[in-house]
């Protein structure tokens, strides 16, 4: 069977199984399985299962089950309620004030959680009701919950970037460096948008009257005190990865215990919260697990058959230079993002095209943030982008699907901008992992 | 009919399998909080005694390992697999039933039985030969060895029981207990 058929039928029958609701892992693996049997021969069945072993046993993905313990950990001490009411009494009076804070809340709440879903919902519960009661506009305080959110992908500890740097070999801990300068321009970007917008039009985001802001300075400063213990944990956590005392692995597995320890200190360490932290880790390690297993039977048939090669040639015969190349990878990867799970797509479009990016001369690291900055466009993309969903699944029934898609194409437009502008400017991902001392 | 009425009768069966599913998938979930005090422990011993223990890290990922592989069931029990739901969401009870038997079923049934029998095989001669690990620990392999075969089969076993469901609601059956 040549390659052009091959990647025709594999992806073809992957699509139409897709758009029928299958689960994403089991159609992957059985469609790597039936092909390489059919390109390859019967040694592909031994070849897939020991694929699966290798990403059973691989030491660098161990980080990922610990980041998401010590996240469900810190959910459970309560820290997202008191992050959220510390924010907005400080950014109240400002127009668009509880907008803005709801981003700054949601990028540093991703630097606890590690992924974006669990930021959308909770700000979900606790940001979008008390903006609606205030007056915000509709639209702009849906898309700065999904927009704020998404930073969870590129803003440390994300899971997306142990995922590619176990995959590509390139180190998790300069991937994590690396995301937090694009976490903040984003951040920054949001926070000037939704600022601009209030100014001109202060009825989209009115700020908070004066009674409800009048408490004060010092229990101001005492709301704050909550939070201490969790942002030590997590600066020390991120430090010991800057300067190279622990692997990340190592300090996923202290921020996991310190986790543990900031519910204690708050009494929130009951056996109740302990199970749900566990059996919610459980669940989501079976979802991702079993579909990294089938991905990768998948992508290890394509390459094995000769795919990377054959996209390679294809993207090398364009008549474009190396940037025109990596724009159109940026483009299939936000196009592929919108229909495929992102840990999915990972291990699917690592194998692929992070030779084809060696090849052309650029960073893997630096294009390692590019691609979870794509990945987190797909994410907020309409109609499939999963942060809709999962914000559909808390908000009030006058909120509709269609609010819901308006709300994101400003912030669309700004995400967009910012990966311009990492591409123009490679030292806003570049220039932290190269200060960091360890690696 | 009488199909029927056999699958009727074996209806406790499936709350069982949901049961063991459960209990396996609850049971070794501990395994997070277990394993992040080995590795602080293991941090400790390398920074304060200078003595880090051969089997730290190791043994992290052995129990790390049994968790990944016993999650499938817990997470097919709660439906939690990833997929694309947008057209899917939409349809009647009997045509997703309909997709399940006919797709998803079937799908299941070759990824877990083709695991199953690989690494089975594979499992098999590492407690033939008394495999150890190539590490400075040097532990017996084959326990984390059969964590494959078994987990893919707690899977398999639980995507039977979804399956009989899901042929129930296509009779017009009710998925039943």
């Amino acid at each position: 069977m040549s390659i052009e058929l091959l990647t025709i039928l594999m992806f073809g029958s992957f699509f139409a199984l897709l758009a029928l609701g299958v689960p994403l892992g089991w159609i992957m693996g059985v469609v790597g399985l039936i092909f390489g049997f059919i390109a390859i021969g019967p040694k592909v069945l031994s070849l897939s299962t020991y694929r699966v072993w290798t990403v059973t046993a691989s030491f660098g993905l161990m980080a990922i089950p610990l980041f998401m313990f010590m996240a469900s950990m810190l959910q459970h001490a309560g820290i997202a309620d008191e992050l959220f009411e510390a924010i907005h009494l400080w950014m109240g009076r400002v127009k668009g004030g509880v907008a803005m804070a709801t981003v700054i809340a949601c990028a540093i709440m991703g630097a606890m959680l590690g992924s974006a879903g669990s930021g959308i919902i909770i700000m979900g519960l606790i940001a979008l009701p008390y903006m609606f009661r205030h007056g915000y506009d509709k639209r702009l305080v849906l898309g700065s919950i999904m927009s704020g959110g998404g930073l969870g992908v590129l803003i440390p500890p994300s899971i997306m970037f142990i995922l590619y740097g176990t995959l590509a070999g390139v180190s998790i801990g300069k991937l994590f460096m690396g995301g937090v300068g694009t976490g903040l321009l984003l951040a920054i970007l949001y926070c000037i948008y939704i600022g601009i917008r209030c100014y001109l039009n202060p009825k989209m985001g009115p700020p908070l009257p004066k009674e409800e802001l009048g408490i004060p300075f010092r229990a101001k400063l005492a709301l704050i005190r909550h939070l201490v213990m969790p942002a030590f944990l997590i600066l020390a956590v991120m430090g010991s990865i800057f300067a190279g005392v622990c692997t990340p692995t190592e300090a996923a597995g202290m921020g996991a215990v310190g986790a543990m320890i900031c519910c204690a200190v708050r009494g929130k360490l009951s056996l109740t919260n302990l199970k749900s932290a566990c059996f919610g880790t459980m669940r989501v390690i079976g979802l991702m697990w079993w579909l990294v297993f089938g991905s990768s039977i998948f992508v290890g048939v394509y390459t094995l058959a000769g795919g990377a090669e054959f996209v390679r040639e294809v993207l090398f015969a364009l008549p474009l230079g190396p940037w025109g190349i990596l724009i159109i990878i940026n483009f299939i990867l936000i196009i592929l993002g919108m229909v495929i799970d992102l840990v999915g797509l990972t291990i699917l479009a690592v194998p692929i095209f992070v030779p084809v990016i060696i090849a052309l001369g650029f960073d893997p690291l630096w294009f390692g943030v590019l691609f979870n900055v794509n990945l987190q466009i797909a994410y907020l993309s309409p109609p499939f982008g999963t942060s809709m969903f999962y914000l559909k699944g808390v908000t009030p029934d006058d909120v509709t699907m269609t609010d819901i898609y308006r709300s994101v194409w400003p912030f669309m437009g700004l995400q967009v901008s910012g990966l311009i502008l990492c591409m123009l400017f490679p030292p806003i991902i570049t220039w932290l992992p190269s200060v960091m001392l360890g690696g | 009919m009488k199909f029927l009425s056999s699958i009727r009768r074996q209806m406790p069966s499936l709350s069982t399998i949901d049961k063991i599913s459960q209990w396996i998938g609850k049971s070794f979930s501990w395994l997070f909080p277990i394993a992040s005090i080995i590795v602080v422990y293991a941090v400790i011993m390398r920074y304060v005694f200078n003595s880090p223990p051969v089997w730290g890290l190791e043994l992290t990922l052995w129990l790390l390992i049994a968790a990944y592989l016993f999650s499938g069931a817990y997470a097919t029990h709660l439906h939690a697999h990833i997929r694309l739901d947008t057209l899917y969401m939409r349809w009647p009870p009997r045509v997703k039933a309909l997709v399940d038997v006919v797709v998803t079923g079937p799908l299941l049934f070759i990824f877990c039985g083709v695991l199953i029998w690989q690494s089975g095989i594979w499992a098999w001669k590492a407690i033939v030969t008394g495999e150890h690990s190539y590490s400075l620990w040097g532990a017996i392999y084959w326990p984390v060895k059969i964590t494959l075969p078994i987990g893919a089969f707690l899977v398999f076993v639980q995507g039977i029981a979804e399956f009989i469901r899901d042929l129930r609601v296509l009779c017009g059956k009710g998925r039943g207990a």
